[in-house]
């Protein structure tokens, strides 16, 4: 037996392990306790990694479609003969439709997002179907705009936070939820914003429960509060703040009595927490993912971003700082040298355009109704769109039936591998050398490098997505610039904090830049070397003139979720229940992992939360499989009858797929909540970002 | 000499999970045996506020373990180092062991067909390392030692919280 350092890569962190090997087998994984993120502590997901690599699930060999798609016939072939087949459709599809008609993408792009983005650059095409509008770009975007920098949460030196919408305890997320928990034992307030009663909710010192898709009118609301009662830091705004006078004048309407009737939350406890927040320093907000979905991610993730603008909480210890990344995120992307292609991404959505440019439902909109041009072949790798992505029944499944070519790889035979042409065994985090980028904008503390060097050799015939992106650009004639995903690595490496090649950098595996605060004083922030921030006036934008320019509105706005009781109160007659649908447990990530024992056993079915007095008035028990139905499509998931949702609202757990079902309708749609979530306009105006936490529904208890 | 034992603040654990896997992965246990398990109570209102505790549950190795006196064929002994153990070998799966249980900590082992619970990884404690359960424990909820340290550091993570 010897013990490896390696890294985990169930989820984006790259957590460091200890892997005990034995004749070339992974027996066990610990927490590396000399890694300096998560200190030797790992997580659920993590420490059933044994069971990830060696699961009998896993995809063994290439197969091709025989029969009808989605028939499941298949045909073992050679790695060979699957490449060649990959090139000599795209060949074909691009000579007569041009490079446009192409497009791909990897799920939640850990870890091969440098890969991805570089090989689709090279194809020729900027689109790439994934959930960036609904995850990390409105967050990324809205900082840049307002800051140059998205501004990321400090938890180790604050003595306030305020979780909007996160529940991160659950999530991890890069060491981020030890260093939250780290903050609450060393005494920090904590603040939470969340319709469920969270772990986290259930820890706070103040909890808002507010309804779904209301997130900026809260926000207002506590901006109002700051601004009326003085709370605000007069000289950071008025040295460092462009539009302070707009933005008083503009929140002066939207007092807490305002705010009460749309979020639900009574006034004095939305005051009382404003003030906590604003008189507790240094105080940092921690925004999580639920601000991105919805069409007014642009406004409610600025009204949000300007609590630490106006507090004064922005690049202090404690509070949101600008971090510098450990690669830069154009690097990291292959944005640096974006082809002229980018400018025909298709859905017209600016600030998600310049960044990585197709919402996945602009693509799948493109699949169906040939708008702008034909989109006929899409190479998937780890992405599960049948499940991951909105719509999923009415609008994903009846794009990919329409497609002239679909390649999948991935660890298993997903709902979404299913419907493919070619699928490919992909080789797990452990089994392929990598680097793991976990980003300030996505609020990584520090950011940083890490290489997460092999462990194992690949099982079966699986292999690594990069050297398949460089075997079919060759096959096509194409140059990837690498010849192996090691010189690839190299490349990306000597452009970081790790600062040499990726061999050297793997002794060891972990870099950042040094960090400082009050950059924008000492002139750490622009380009030019100037103090100040990287924006149009050099301060904070509290008012946008880029966003004016756009035609977006330059200062947050509450608007109405478009399917509410409110603004359809006919729709609402027949579903008369709010529907959220974020849930994570934290033995999944995303669409992952319900084949491994240890988890499933853990958390083997989903469920949706139902207050007790509406689980009463539809004849629902505690455990009843119910039936949750929107104007989109319905699935079913097992009530779980609980005090900590409101009445009025349910919230069903996300990404479930049923894997060990013996029909593709049980495995893929039988309690996919993504049936009932919109693709549909309106869409967020900047980015594109669609509704899937503020929905109508109703519930009914379903035959066994 | 030392008198181990188990036990966890619930007002620490964010239900997180850690613990659970952590002690299938070191023990190879499969589906059906939780040495460990965070149970739920609550949401509940207590003085007006909702309330809810994650609670992790497992064997607490009992001074006079009530599991051992049921045990028709004396295969559960407490150790003089305080670690209640199942001889799997004595043990023949008649489960008089289970309803005995104060805190129901005692599963039933479908591979070995005999009754199986937490051994505070005794094999991991003589190597001078915590359990695997405290080890990976997200929060700290977990504390594993001598009873006398255990109930020290639990009041030292509390008085922390609560600023004393």
């Amino acid at each position: 037996m010897k013990i490896v350092k390696g890294n985990c890569g169930l989820c984006q962190g790259g957590c460091g392990v200890l892997a005990y090997i034995e004749d070339g087998r992974m027996v066990k994984v610990e927490g590396d306790p000399d890694f300096p993120t998560n200190h030797g502590i790992l997580c659920p997901k993590g420490l059933a990694s044994t069971q990830l690599v060696y699961s009998p699930d896993r995809l063994k060999y290439p197969l091709k479609r025989l029969g009808e798609r989605g028939e499941g016939k298949w045909a073992r072939i050679t790695w060979d003969e699957a490449l060649d087949t990959i090139a000599a459709r795209l060949k074909e599809i691009r000579a007569k439709y041009g490079p446009l008609s192409v497009a791909g993408s990897c799920g939640t792009g850990r870890p091969l997002i440098h890969h991805d983005r570089r090989f689709l650059n090279i194809l020729g095409t900027p689109n790439r179907l994934n959930s960036s509008h609904i995850c990390y770009m409105p967050m990324l975007g809205a900082g840049i705009i307002t800051f140059g920098r998205f501004p990321s949460s400090d938890f180790r030196n604050t003595r306030c936070i305020l979780n909007w919408g996160s529940n991160v305890t659950h999530t991890r997320r890069m060491g981020m939820g030890l260093q939250l928990i780290d903050a609450w034992k060393r005494g920090a307030k904590l603040i939470t914003v969340d319709p469920l009663l969270t772990p986290l909710a259930s820890k706070s010192d103040i909890w808002l429960q507010l309804r779904p898709g209301t997130d900026c009118a809260l926000a207002l609301a506590w901006l109002n509060v700051i601004i009326k009662e003085n709370l605000y830091d007069q000289e950071f705004v008025s040295r460092w703040t462009h539009g302070f006078d707009r933005l008083a004048a503009h929140v002066e309407p939207f007092t807490p009595e305002w705010a009460e009737p749309i979020t639900w939350v009574p006034a004095d406890k939305i005051r009382q927490a404003a003030r906590l927040y604003a008189t507790t320093s240094p105080a940092t907000l921690y925004p999580g993912v639920s601000v991105e979905f919805g069409p007014n991610t642009t406004g409610t993730i600025r009204a949000l971003l300007f609590l630490p603008a106006l507090t004064g909480n922005i690049d202090v210890p404690g509070g949101n700082v600008l971090w510098q990344d450990a690669i830069p995120m154009g690097t990291l992307y292959s944005m640096e040298e974006k082809p002229a292609t980018w400018d025909n991404a298709l859905g017209d959505y600016p600030l998600l355009n310049r960044m990585l440019p197709t919402a996945g439902h602009a693509g799948w909109r493109a699949v169906l109704t040939d708008q702008r041009y034909p989109l006929k072949a899409l190479l998937f790798h780890a992405n599960n769109a049948i499940v991951g992505h909105e719509n999923s029944q009415n609008f994903v499944y009846k794009a990919i039936m329409k497609l002239e070519f679909l390649s999948v790889m991935d660890l298993f035979m997903t709902p979404t591998a299913e419907l493919a042409d070619i699928v490919l065994p992909a080789s797990t985090p452990y089994e392929r050398d990598n680097i793991f980028t976990p980003n300030a904008e996505k609020n990584y503390v520090p950011p940083a490098i890490i290489a997460a060097p092999k462990v194992v050799e690949p099982l079966w015939e699986s292999r690594d997505d990069g050297e398949v992106f460089i075997d079919i650009l060759k096959r096509l004639g194409l140059d990837y610039g690498a010849e192996t995903v090691k010189e690839r690595l190299d490349q990306l490496c000597l452009k970081s904090a790790a600062g040499v090649k990726w061999e050297e950098f793997a002794k060891t595996g972990y870099a950042s830049y040094p960090q400082s605060f009050r950059k924008y004083e000492s002139g750490g922030l622009r380009p030019d070397g100037k103090p100040g921030f990287s924006t149009p006036s050099g301060k904070v934008e509290l008012y946008s003139s880029e966003l004016e320019k756009l035609e977006i509105d330059p200062l947050p706005l509450h608007k109405e979720p478009p399917e509410s009781p409110v603004s359809q109160p006919e729709l609402a007659k027949t579903y008369p229940l709010v529907l959220t649908t974020g849930i994570r447990s934290p033995v999944y990530y995303h669409t992952q992992y319900r084949h491994i024992p240890w988890l499933r056993e853990i958390d083997p079915e989903p469920r949706i939360r139902i207050h007790p007095e509406t689980a009463e008035k539809y004849g629902i028990r505690d455990g009843d499989w119910t039936y949750i139905e929107s104007p989109r499509g319905k699935c079913k998931q097992r009530a779980m009858v609980t005090l900590g949702i409101d009445p009025r609202v349910v919230m069903a757990d996300a990404s479930w797929w049923l894997p060990e079902k013996a029909t593709r309708e049980e495995r893929a749609w039988e309690v996919n909540i993504n049936n009932l979530t919109d693709s549909e306009p309106p869409h967020d105006p900047g980015f594109g970002s669609t509704s899937g936490r503020s929905l109508l529904c109703k519930i009914y208890k379903a035959k066994e | 000499m030392t008198k181990w034992t188990i036990a966890a603040d619930p007002e620490l654990c964010f239900d997180c999970k850690a613990c659970e896997v952590a002690c299938k992965q070191e023990h190879n246990l499969p589906v059906g045996p939780r040495w460990i398990q965070v149970v739920t109570v609550g949401p509940r209102m207590v003085g007006g506020k909702l309330k809810v505790d994650f609670v992790p549950k497992m064997c607490v190795h009992c001074a006079n373990p009530p599991c051992a006196e049921a045990c028709p064929v004396d295969a559960i002994q407490r150790r003089e180092d305080g670690i209640v153990l199942i001889d799997e070998k004595l043990c023949n799966g008649c489960l008089a062991c289970l309803p005995a249980c104060p805190f129901a900590v005692i599963s039933f082992d479908p591979d070995t067909q005999r009754a199986s619970k937490c051994n505070l990884c005794v094999d991991r404690i003589e190597q001078g390392l915590q359990p695997a359960c405290v080890k990976h424990c997200e929060a700290g909820a977990l504390f594993a030692g001598d009873a006398n340290t255990v109930a020290q550091e639990m009041r030292k993570e509390r008085a922390q919280r609560s600023g004393v």
